[in-house]
């Protein structure tokens, strides 16, 4: 355990030297100036216009950001050899895999809260919090499955790419799915159901994240407070549990 | 579990019929080997004969298809078989975002050792590497320097065997020398010593025996006069040659 907390301990210190903060410094400006300007390019509902864009913004540009972070970082340790002298001492391979897991989620929790931060002056605070653990959430899920492909392809570029089609496919899941159920519903041949077979079999394995940090949990926080938030805490949990059991399951059959 | 029979911790290593492959390839075959704790073992042979890969193994950081290894009489594949020993990987480069101090530190809490500024500063300059280059980033050091920093967080760890995969890598004429030094007094004070190298007069000066490898096959287990003896020619450099010149079928085994 002591070991597993030293991992992620040093994890978060390399986002913190890698200038990785900072980075998510510059992100969040970004959106905040994104956001100004659009306050005055809009007409009418300036303010849900500049919460919608702005925020869906952010949730896009943290989870790129991030997978980046575990991308490299799982690739450059490898490649440094200092995964190997890591391995040989007298640990499990989990207590490596567990504590690197670990950092990667506490660097996601901290980068959440900053960007619910940059929503407070627009959302009440009630709301932001909504939001923050629902984009919490939603970065441990992209963060587990980005050290799963980092640790199992050994490529940066091929893992990020992976990660990347993994959150749009998931964010996505919501609209595909209603586009398909109508085209069936309009064309019932063999086709048309093959695929929408195939959709509703991938949103029983994927994570609904477009179901998480929805924009109007910020507009209209009134609405927001019926959603049921537990179910997308313990459901993350469960994808981590599950993409954390699949990555060790990897990691100890093989070579290095 | 594979299990070995009669292990004992007087032996630092056994490695018993060990094979292992890449894909359909076998890079290891039949490699059996012994190591007395207190002796100083060397593993040499060309380029993708095997060195690396079999100390990987003894690691277990990549499958054994067939055979047996044990640390200390523990076998490999239980992680505390590793309590024991301190391992540098081949072309080793620290965390570029640590400073030189925060690495040992770092490395020797893994290893469950306090961090003694006073040893790390003596350790160091023992290796010809200067102390003040601790509080620098990694990111700003040469490759011999990042080599020299591996080796400390090895030497501070304080374990009976040492593991190196090509240690002299990217070292000068006087860190080699400075190497070669500390490593003759961690055999003096019992420690144990398997390293893998390129560099005979190294692997003459340092180790009581030594294995050729070739092509994943031990091709000779023994000393360095005994190898000279046994293929002829004035040094161990002609031995060598003559060696990994013999055809397979002649094959030694020990």
């Amino acid at each position: 355990m002591n070991a597993v907390f030293l991992i992620a301990r040093e994890t978060l210190f390399e986002a913190y030297r890698d200038r990785i903060f900072w980075l998510f410094a510059v992100v969040l400006l970004i959106g905040v100036g994104l956001s100004l300007f659009l306050s005055e390019a809009t007409i009418t509902e300036t303010v849900e216009t500049q919460i919608a864009l702005s925020s869906a913004y952010l949730r896009l540009a943290t989870v790129l950001v991030m997978g980046v972070f575990v991308s490299v970082s799982i690739a450059r340790e490898a490649n440094d050899g200092l995964l190997q002298m890591l391995l040989a001492l007298p640990l499990p391979r989990a207590a490596w895999y567990l504590g690197r897991l670990g950092g990667f989620v506490g660097v996601g929790t901290l980068v959440a809260i900053a960007a619910a931060g940059t929503m407070l002056p627009w959302a009440p605070a009630s709301a932001a919090a909504r939001w923050a653990l629902a984009l919490a959430c939603e970065l441990w899920v992209v963060v587990a499955f980005a050290l799963l492909v980092s640790v199992s392809l050994a490529r940066p570029t091929a893992a990020l790419a992976l990660t990347i089609g993994f959150y749009l496919l998931a964010r996505a899941m919501g609209a595909l799915l209603l586009i398909s159920d109508n085209a069936r519903a309009y064309d019932p041949a063999a086709g048309e159901s093959i695929v929408n077979g195939v959709l509703h079999g991938l949103s029983h394995l994927l994570p609904r994240l477009d179901q998480y940090a929805r924009a109007e949990w910020l507009i209209y926080p009134d609405v927001a407070q019926g959603q049921p938030l537990s179910i997308i805490a313990v459901g993350s949990l469960l994808y981590l549990a599950l993409l954390a059991a699949a990555g060790l399951f990897d990691l100890y059959r093989r070579n290095l | 579990m594979p299990t070995l029979q009669n292990p004992t911790d007087d032996l630092a290593l056994q490695v018993r019929h060990v094979f292992v492959r890449y894909g359909k390839r076998f890079v290891l075959q039949d490699i059996t080997l012994s190591v007395p704790a207190g002796e100083g073992f060397g593993l040499i042979g060309a380029n993708g004969a095997g060195k690396s890969t079999l100390i990987r193994a003894i690691l277990d950081l990549l499958a054994v298809e067939r055979g047996d290894i044990a640390l200390f009489g523990t076998p490999w594949r239980v992680a505390a078989a590793r309590r024991c020993l301190a391992y540098l990987p081949e072309r080793f480069l620290p965390p570029h975002y640590l400073r030189g101090r925060e690495f040992l530190r770092y490395v020797l809490a893994l290893y469950g050792e306090s961090y003694d500024d006073v040893r790390a500063r003596e350790t160091v300059a023992e290796l010809d590497l200067d102390p003040a280059a601790l509080s620098r980033p990694v990111r700003s050091y040469s490759k011999g320097m990042t080599q020299k920093l591996g080796l400390a967080g090895c030497l501070l760890a304080r374990r009976r065997l040492l593991i190196l995969d090509e240690p002299f890598s990217g070292l000068d004429p006087k860190a080699r020398a400075r190497l070669k030094q500390r490593l003759q007094r961690e055999r003096a004070q019992g420690g144990t010593l398997i390293f893998s190298s390129h560099a005979l007069p190294d692997v003459e000066l340092l180790c009581d025996r030594f294995a050729l490898l070739h092509a994943g096959r031990i091709r000779f287990l023994g000393t360095a006069p005994e190898c000279i003896q046994r293929y002829g020619g004035a040094t161990l450099e002609d031995a060598y040659l003559a060696c990994i010149d013999q055809p397979m079928t002649d094959e030694v085994r020990p």
